[in-house]
C-alpha cells in the first residue's frame, strides 16, 4: 500500500538540475568496480546501481509514518526493510534465503555496452558469485555465503555455511551489501567510469565524472521499478524522478561550499555545523534546515592493557573528569547531544537502551563529578594523579577535543601530554598498536547492530579504533555475541545484542564524548524534499524537484 | 653553444636519478601505507590477511629497493613484464588501476593554464610597477608600489583565496563556478573560471618579482652606459626602454623561472578552495590516499618540468646575456 505524500507537498515540477555536496564529499570515486570492494564506488554507484532490498522510504520515511528520517546513509532498521530489486524473500531454513526478483525492471540501454533487457536472477547471481569470488572480497560480509544460484530467471537462492542473523543487511540492505550490476560492464571494463555511463536501473544513470570537481547523474528515462518508480502527490500518481539532473559537487574547501550554498549554486549541503547555518540564516533566511547527530561519535579510547588503565576505577575517573556539556559548549556553540553509543539514538528501544535507562552504576560515567574521579583514582592507588601520552588526529575537531580533555584531565590530577598526527599516520598507528595509552578517535554511523558491536567493540583488527585491543579480559562478552548472532531467533538475538550493549558500557572500556549536531541545508526552491539523505540514497533525490518560479525569484 | 647546451642536457641525467630517488622513497617513508587507507575505507571487513593479499597484488609486499627497480623498469614487475620510468611508463595507480601518465595528462591542461595565466598576470603586474617604482624612486607612486609588493608578498595564498570566496559570496552573490568549464566547451567561461584563482596566486607573485624588477632596475640605472645614454639627450622612455629595461630583466627573468615550482605549490591550495581539478588538487588527495605510485608519478613530472624549465631559464640568460655562452 502506498502512502500518499503530504497535502503540503505542492504541484510536482519536472526539469532542473540538483547540485548537492556534504559528508561523502571526503570519500570521492576512486574506483567503480564494485568486486574491488572499496566504500566509496557503493557510494558512487548508487544513484544507478540497486540492491535487492532497502528501507520503505516511501512509506516510512518522513513522508509517510516518519518511522525512519533516512537521514543517515542508505541502511534502515531490519523491521522497515522491503524489496526493492527483490519483490519478496522466503528463508526455508537457517542455511537457504530464497528471493523472487521483480519483473519488468529494465536495464538502461548503452550503445557499445549493451542493450536494454530486463534484469533477472542470473544478473543476481553473476554479480554476487564476481564479488565472493574476487580477489579482495570481505569475508567477513559474504564469508558464509556459500552459493548463489539463479534457479529460474526470477529466483535467486543463497545457500549459507551458518546463519546470517544479519543478512538483511549484507544480502540486501543497500548500505553495505552488493548492487547488482550487468555482465555486459564487466565485459567492456568495469574500472572505466566511462563504461558505466548511461548503465543502471536506478533512478539516475552516470553522464559524467571530472575528478576532483563532479560526479554527474541525470534522469533515467525507463527507470521501470514497480512500487518504486512512482510517487503519489496529492492524490495523483507521478513518474519519477522529477529532476533531469543530479550534480554531486567534489569541492572540499567549507567556505567554497559555503559560498556556493549561499549564492544558490549549491540546492543542498548535508553537513554543516552550527556557525556556518547562523551565518547562512542572516544571508539567506528562506533557506531550510533540519538538524540530526553527527554521524561520527568521539571518544576516549584507554589501553587497558597497559597500567593504570587496566583498573577500572582509573577508566571511571577519566569519564567522570570530563564536562561534557562544557565541551559541546565550547567547541560547537551548544549544539550537541550527550548519549551513550554504541547504538544510534534513533534506533529502536528494543536494542538502544537511552542514558536515563543505563544502570545507575554504567550510567556515573556519563555525570561530571571532579570529586568522585579524584576519590576513583586514590581508590586505584594514584591520589595524586599520574602523568600520561595522548595521540589523536591533527584536524578538527581532534586537536580541539584534546586539549579541552587535557584540561579536565589535569583537574584531576593527570598530566597528559598530546601528540597530534596527520590522519593516516595515526591510522597506521592504530593498526601497529603501537599509539600512546590515551587516543581520541570516532567512529563513523552504522545501523545494522552487528555491525556495530562487532566493528567497535570485539573485533580483533579493527583499524580505526583502539577499542579493539581493549576486551581481551572479556570473553563472556564474546560468547554472548556468538550466542546472539547463532540465534535464528531475532527478537532473542536483538534482546541478547541490547544487553551486551549495556554490559560493554559497564567496562568503561572507552570514554564517550559528547556527540555534536549537524545540519542538513537545502534551498527553499527544493519542494517535496524533508531532509533526508540524497547522496548515496537516490529514492529521497526522485521524489523532489525544483520549483523553478521560486528559483529564479532567488 | 652546443657544447653548453650538451652539457646543461648531461646534467639533466643525474638530477633526474636525484629526483627520483627522491620522489620514490619520501612518500614511503611517510608512516601509514595504502593498505591503512584501504583498510579505513572498508571498515569492519578487514583482516590481517587482506592486508597482507593487498600488499602482494599491489607489488608491495617486497624490499622498498626492489619497488624501485621495477618503478624505474630495471626489473620486471610483479606482473612479470619491464614497464617503469625507463620504458616512458609512471605506472598503475594503486587506487583504481589507472595509468598514471594518463591521470597526470587529465590533469595537466587545468594546472598549466592556471599557472600560466597566473604568471602571466603577475608579469603584467609587476614589471611595470617596479619599473616604475625605480624610475621615480622616494616618491609617492615609488611608496605605493613598494607597500602593494609587501602587502602582496605578506598576505598568505590560502588566506587570500577564502577572502575571495567568501565576502564576494555574502556582498555581491557571487561565488565560483562549481563545474569545471573545458576551454573547448566555452572558451569564455572558461576564462571566467580561472582569472580570479589566477589573480590570487599571480598577486602574490607579483609582489616578489615587483620587487625583484624595482632592485635590478635600480642597479642598473647607475651604471655608466645609462648615464652615457643620458648624456647623449636620449628621451626617458628610450632610455628606460631599450638600454635599462632589458638589462635589469636578466636576473628577474632567472627569479620567474625558478617560481615555476612555488605556482605550482600555491597552486594545491588554490586549486583546493576554486574546486579546480589540477595536479596540486589531485596531489593533495593522493598524498593523503598514499597512493604511491601517483604521488611519485606526479612528483616526478613536475621535477621534469621543473629541470626542463631550468633548463629553458639557463637558455634564455645565455639569450639574453651573451657574457654566459660559455664557448665563446
Amino acid at each position: 500500500m502506498v502512502q500518499e505524500e503530504p497535502e503540503k507537498a505542492g504541484e510536482p515540477e519536472y526539469g532542473g538540475t540538483l547540485t548537492v555536496t556534504g559528508e561523502l564529499v571526503q570519500y570521492p570515486p576512486t574506483s567503480w568496480d564494485p568486486a574491488e570492494w572499496i566504500w566509496t564506488s557503493m557510494i558512487w554507484t548508487e544513484p544507478f546501481l540497486q540492491s535487492l532490498l532497502l528501507g520503505d522510504f516511501i512509506n516510512n520515511g518522513p513522508r509517510g509514518t516518519n518511522q525512519w528520517n533516512y537521514q543517515g546513509y542508505a541502511g534502515a532498521p531490519y523491521d522497515l526493510v522491503i524489496g526493492l530489486l527483490a519483490e519478496s524473500w522466503t528463508v526455508p531454513d537457517d542455511r537457504t534465503i530464497v528471493l523472487t526478483i521483480r519483473r519488468g525492471v529494465l536495464w538502461h540501454e548503452q550503445p557499445g555496452v549493451m542493450e536494454s533487457r530486463e534484469l533477472t536472477a542470473h544478473d543476481v547471481a553473476y554479480t554476487w558469485n564476481r564479488n565472493i569470488s574476487a580477489e579482495g572480497a570481505w569475508d567477513a560480509m559474504v564469508g558464509l555465503i556459500d552459493s548463489v544460484t539463479a534457479t529460474d530467471d526470477y529466483t535467486v537462492e543463497f545457500k549459507l555455511t551458518a546463519w546470517m542473523p544479519d543478512w538483511i543487511n549484507k544480502i540486501g540492505d543497500a548500505d553495505y551489501a552488493t548492487r547488482v550490476y550487468p555482465r555486459e560492464v564487466v565485459e567492456a571494463g568495469p574500472g572505466d567510469w566511462r563504461n558505466w555511463r548511461g548503465i543502471g536501473t536506478g533512478p539516475f544513470l552516470l553522464d559524467d565524472f571530472v575528478e576532483g570537481s563532479t560526479v554527474t547523474y541525470v534522469r533515467n528515462p525507463t527507470y521501470t521499478v514497480p512500487y518504486w518508480d512512482t510517487a503519489t502527490i496529492n492524490g495523483k500518481e507521478y513518474e519519477i524522478p522529477f529532476i533531469d539532473r543530479m550534480v554531486h559537487s567534489l569541492i572540499t574547501d567549507i567556505s567554497a561550499q559555503i559560498a556556493a550554498l549561499r549564492t544558490g549554486k549549491i540546492d543542498q549541503h548535508d553537513n554543516l555545523t552550527a556557525e556556518y547555518v547562523q551565518s547562512l540564516q542572516n544571508t539567506n533566511p528562506e533557506m531550510q534546515f533540519i538538524t540530526k547527530p553527527s554521524p561520527r561519535k568521539h571518544y576516549v579510547g584507554m589501553r587497558l592493557d597497559t597500567e593504570p588503565f587496566d583498573d577500572v576505577r582509573v577508566c571511571k575517573a577519566m569519564a567522570m573528569a570530563i564536562d561534557r556539556q562544557a565541551i559541546i559548549d565550547a567547541i560547537w556553540g551548544g549544539e550537541g547531544e550527550i548519549y551513550d553509543f554504541p547504538y544510534e539514538a534513533s534506533m529502536p528501544e528494543t536494542l538502544y537502551t537511552p542514558l536515563e535507562k543505563l544502570p545507575k552504576s554504567t550510567a556515573e560515567q556519563f555525570e561530571y563529578n571532579p570529586e568522585r574521579a579524584r576519590q576513583l583514582l586514590a581508590e586505584a592507588g594514584f591520589p595524586d594523579g599520574f602523568a600520561t601520552t595522548l595521540n589523536s588526529y591533527s584536524n578538527e575537531p581532534y586537536g580541539s577535543l584534546s586539549e579541552i580533555v587535557v584540561a579536565f584531565w589535569k583537574d584531576i590530577g593527570v598530566d597528559v601530554s598530546i601528540e597530534l598526527l596527520e590522519g593516516t599516520t595515526f591510522d597506521a598507528m592504530l593498526t601497529a598498536k603501537t599509539y600512546s595509552p590515551l587516543t581520541i578517535s570516532s567512529k563513523g554511523y552504522h545501523i545494522d547492530p552487528f555491525q556495530v558491536v562487532n566493528l567497535v567493540w570485539i573485533d580483533p583488527f579493527l583499524h580505526n579504533t583502539a577499542l579493539f585491543d581493549l576486551h581481551p579480559d572479556y570473553p563472556e562478552l564474546k560468547e554472548k555475541f556468538d550466542r546472539a548472532y547463532a540465534s535464528i531467533d531475532m527478537v532473542e538475538s536483538m534482546q541478547l545484542m541490547k544487553e551486551l550493549s549495556q554490559e560493554l558500557l559497564a567496562t568503561v572500556a572507552f570514554t564517550q564524548l559528547p556527540t555534536p549536531f549537524v545540519y542538513h541545508a537545502w534551498q527553499p526552491w527544493i519542494e517535496n524534499y524533508y531532509g533526508s539523505q540524497l547522496l548515496f540514497f537516490s529514492p529521497a533525490a526522485a521524489h523532489l524537484w525544483i520549483n523553478s518560479d521560486l528559483k529564479q525569484a532567488n | 653553444m652546443r657544447a653548453y647546451l650538451v652539457r646543461r642536457l648531461l646534467l639533466v641525467i643525474p638530477t633526474i636519478f636525484v629526483a627520483s630517488l627522491i620522489v620514490f622513497f619520501l612518500i614511503r617513508s611517510i608512516p601509514g601505507d595504502i593498505v591503512t587507507r584501504m583498510a579505513a575505507q572498508h571498515i569492519g571487513h578487514w583482516t590481517e590477511a587482506d592486508s597482507a593479499a593487498v600488499r602482494q597484488r599491489l607489488g608491495l609486499d617486497v624490499p622498498g629497493a626492489v619497488q624501485y627497480a621495477r618503478w624505474l623498469g630495471l626489473i620486471r614487475d610483479h606482473h612479470g613484464s619491464f614497464s617503469g620510468l625507463l620504458q616512458g611508463n609512471l605506472g598503475l595507480s594503486l587506487w583504481g588501476q589507472e595509468p598514471v601518465t594518463a591521470i597526470v595528462l587529465n590533469r595537466l591542461p587545468v594546472t598549466f593554464e592556471l599557472a600560466a595565466m597566473a604568471m602571466t598576470i603577475a608579469v603584467l603586474i609587476a614589471l611595470p610597477i617596479g619599473t616604475y617604482s625605480a624610475v621615480r624612486r622616494d616618491t609617492i607612486g615609488d611608496y605605493l608600489a613598494r607597500s602593494f609588493g609587501i602587502l602582496a608578498l605578506s598576505i598568505p595564498g590560502f588566506w587570500l583565496g577564502t577572502m575571495v570566496v567568501v565576502f564576494p559570496s555574502i556582498w555581491w552573490g557571487w561565488s565560483p563556478p562549481l563545474e569545471l568549464i573545458r576551454f573547448v566547451d566555452d572558451p569564455l567561461g572558461n576564462l571566467a573560471q580561472y582569472i580570479v584563482p589566477a589573480l590570487v596566486l599571480g598577486m602574490i607573485m607579483a609582489g616578489m618579482i615587483m620587487r625583484m624588477m624595482r632592485t635590478m632596475m635600480l642597479e642598473v640605472v647607475r651604471q655608466d652606459y645609462i648615464r652615457t645614454a643620458w648624456s647623449k639627450g636620449l628621451k626617458e622612455t628610450m632610455v628606460i626602454r631599450r638600454h635599462a629595461f632589458p638589462n635589469a630583466l636578466i636576473p628577474v627573468v632567472t627569479v620567474i623561472g625558478f617560481m615555476i615550482p612555488w605556482v605550482i605549490g600555491g597552486s594545491v591550495i588554490t586549486e583546493t578552495i576554486f574546486g579546480l581539478p589540477g595536479l596540486g588538487h589531485l596531489l593533495l588527495r593522493v598524498i593523503s590516499d598514499r597512493d604511491y605510485t601517483v604521488v611519485s608519478g606526479v612528483s616526478m613530472f613536475m621535477a621534469g618540468v621543473m629541470v626542463l624549465a631550468n633548463l629553458a631559464i639557463d637558455l634564455t640568460y645565455s639569450f639574453l646575456d651573451p657574457r654566459v655562452r660559455v664557448d665563446k
